[in-house]
């Protein structure tokens, strides 16, 4: 036991050495940190450009300037103390206020406004900025016909509640009848980070099963295979290429989430409305087991492939068949989560290749019994190793049918050869 | 000493094709064997089951007086026929993994793949990947890493194919030295002159079957087949004896028949007054060997 493992360190620790010096890996690696970098800088500044922009025609309250000329006579405008909202008395005051940059923005309200609630909106900004600046003038001067509409007798937080009158707060009864409130954006995220973790599981397994195929392809064209076997265990050299390429494909993912933790509050700042995305630390626990059992069936498989087929290129579109049932999933994510314990979900949650997909969208959405998550683990992991241990035959045996496709009858022959 | 290789009538069919079919053989340290044969003759197969690559149907093979184990096999340095390396690779990196896999250390492993190379005359090579270099170095450092680990048992299966004579010879040193050094060495090849030279014994398979084994000198005599070698400015019209004759650059060769006398062919020279300066009585060579028993065994 001692000897495989030392053996598998080797054949990991070259795997990975090689794995992560490829170009390949490199860019797909870093293309998007630097995206993300990229983002970083840019979205603040861009931000902060547009806020300059807004201020260079602002008064002294730091906002921008708003006139109103009134022609209703179902409403009455006081101009504001901070001398941000004046009043005009006819369009072509208002007009010159605009053209001199006393004002930013000049609504005109109009005698039917009650009629048919039309206000032209005036201004001297050009271009993007008067979309992006506008915003914090009309939300103004909402509120001042607001007040104008309700004759002026209600406080500011009434009229703020008249804006905005609904926040509410989602509390889920349980069977045992306790009442638990929801945080807010809990379940978007509850459902979003599991199912966005599956597609970056599938998408990892996809890269590295990529350099799998490559890897035991190449060992079986170039005839490399027959030294190595000579010199390590069929079960060690797999294992090891599973492990060594996991790895690299788990530092991939390693730097991503590094560079989103770090760089993406940087960006989701710039925007306070987006609710918080934390994840309850046991189904942050929940997803990464889950990940990683679903990566090692995968990536097993894909050593079997490799090692069954002639080229890397067969194996290529074998192996986009075979990970058809990763897919599928995320396919029927929606009804998953519609009934996430009937029957349908429970079924893919005990095989082995939808499991992991499945039961991350199912812990997102839902509270799953423990002894379901414990066997769909179990199935999961100890598929793996019944692959792993299938996979390696299937490399000895591949040796000695070099250069022909591997039919199931002649996959039988030759593992029965191979033993 | 335990023999370093023993296999005992070992048999495999795939399908309905017998490959290899009750072959037997041994191979002592420090001892070079030639493993001959035609091609599809079952040498590889039957190297193949010696390595516990694939497992005979019938028969046994013992590494150094025991099964296959992964720990003798660790013992084991095995050039293929078929050959090759990662060619994205760089050139060290790929011996000392290759090393390592052999069960050296990483320091040992480096410290023999830069020896190795110095030797096989790669190291300024050592850095560059290997598809960028040609053939034959390719195949001069896949030699050494099968020796990287200082093998007790060199398996090599044509070593020499597509190398040039200066590359060949480095490699016939190279394997004397491994020799010296107390390998014990199988070597096969279809240059039946090469075998001549380097080996002791052989082992001639065809069919799957062994046709000749044992020591190469004893094999000669055993026959009772004698070349005569006969340099001279003509030949007499009449050759007692002699069943077979070439002419090349003034040198007659006859084989004789069995039991003839090879004086016979000298008197005959004389008495036709023709003067002889060189007169050879040479044993038939492994490549007359080969022909002869090969093409009996297809023709039965």
């Amino acid at each position: 036991m001692r000897k495989l493992w030392s053996e598998i360190q080797i054949v990991l620790s070259e795997e990975f050495r090689r794995g992560i010096r490829r170009k390949q890996f490199l860019i797909v690696t870093f293309t998007p940190v630097v995206i993300l970098l990229v983002l970083a800088l840019a979205v603040p500044l861009a931000r902060g450009f547009f806020a300059d922009d807004d201020q260079s025609g602002s008064d002294e309250a730091g906002g921008r300037t708003i006139a109103v000329v009134n022609r209703s006579p179902d409403l009455s405008f006081a101009a504001q103390d901070s001398g941000a909202v004046q009043v005009f008395g006819d369009r072509e005051a208002g007009i010159a206020a605009l053209q001199e940059g006393r004002v930013d923005d000049l609504f005109i309200i109009p005698a039917e406004y009650v009629q048919s609630g039309r206000i032209e909106w005036l201004h001297a900004d050009t271009g993007l900025s008067s979309i992006i600046a506008g915003d914090e003038s009309e939300d103004r001067v909402r509120a001042l016909v607001l007040q104008a509409l309700t004759s002026a007798d209600l406080s500011a937080a009434r009229i703020e509640r008249l804006q905005d009158p609904l926040n509410l707060t989602r509390y889920e009864v349980t069977p045992a009848g306790d009442v638990a409130a929801e945080e807010e954006g809990q379940i978007l995220t509850f459902f979003t980070v599991p199912f966005l973790s599956a597609w970056i599981m599938i998408m990892v397994i996809y890269m590295v099963s990529g350099n799998l195929l490559q890897s035991v392809s190449e060992e079986k064209e170039n005839r490399v295979a027959e030294v190595l076997i000579t010199s390590v265990s069929p079960l060690a050299l797999m294992t090891g290429k599973v492990l060594g390429l996991g790895a690299t494909g788990l530092v991939q993912v390693g730097v991503w989430l590094v560079s989103l933790a770090v760089l993406v509050p940087r960006i989701v700042s710039a925007f306070p409305d987006i609710g918080d995305l934390a994840l309850a630390p046991g189904l942050a626990a929940a997803i990464v087991v889950f990940f990683l059992a679903g990566y090692f069936v995968f990536a097993v498989v894909m050593a079997g492939i490799s090692a069954a087929t002639v080229s890397a290129r067969e194996a290529s579109s074998l192996s986009t068949i075979v990970l058809l049932p990763a897919l599928a999933p995320l396919i029927l994510a929606a009804f998953i989560s519609l009934a996430p314990n009937g029957v349908f979900a429970r079924i893919l949650t005990f095989i082995p290749f939808t499991a992991p997909a499945t039961m991350m969208i199912r812990l997102g959405v839902t509270d799953v019994a423990l002894w379901e998550v414990a066997l769909s683990l179990g199935v999961t992991v100890a598929s793996g190793f019944a692959l792993l241990w299938l996979a390696a035959r299937v490399f000895r045996a591949g040796i000695l049918t070099y250069g022909q496709r591997m039919s199931l009858r002649g996959l039988w022959t030759a593992l029965r050869h191979s033993a | 000493m335990a023999s370093a290789l023993t296999v005992d009538g070992v048999s495999k069919t795939f399908g309905r094709t017998t490959v290899v079919d009750g072959v037997s053989f041994t191979l002592e340290p420090q001892e070079i064997l030639g493993l001959v044969g035609p091609n599809g003759a079952g040498k590889t197969t039957t190297i193949r089951m010696a390595l516990d690559i694939i497992h005979p149907d019938a028969g046994s093979v013992a590494l150094f007086g025991s099964g296959p184990t992964r720990r003798a096999l660790q013992r084991v340095g095995y050039l293929p026929e078929e050959r090759g390396l990662y060619q994205k690779a760089v050139l060290t990196d790929v011996l000392r993994y290759l090393g390592r896999l052999k069960g050296l250390s990483a320091k040992d492993a480096q410290a023999r793949t830069d020896a190795m190379l110095q030797r096989v005359g790669l190291y300024e090579h050592r850095a560059k990947k290997v598809q960028a270099l040609s053939r034959g170095m390719n195949q001069l450092a896949q030699f050494a890493s099968a020796l990287l680990h200082l093998p007790d048992l060199v398996i090599l299966d044509e070593p020499f194919s597509g190398l040039d004579p200066i590359n060949v010879q480095v490699m016939k040193d190279i394997i004397h030295e491994q020799q010296q050094r107390g390998a014990a060495i199988i070597f096969s090849s279809h240059n039946m002159e090469d075998v001549e030279e380097m080996c002791e014994r052989v082992v001639l398979v065809s069919g799957g079957n062994v046709l000749l084994y044992g020591a190469l000198d004893e094999l000669k005599r055993a026959r009772g087949i004698q070349n005569i070698r006969v340099t001279a400015p003509q030949q007499p019209a009449a050759m007692p004896g002699v069943s077979d004759a070439t002419i090349e650059n003034g040198r007659f060769e006859y084989l004789l028949t069995e039991g003839s006398d090879p004086n016979a062919v000298l008197r005959a020279f004389l008495d036709s007054g023709i003067p002889v300066e060189r007169f050879e009585v040479a044993l038939p060579s492994l490549r007359d060997m080969f022909i002869e028993e090969v093409s009996r065994a297809r023709s039965a």
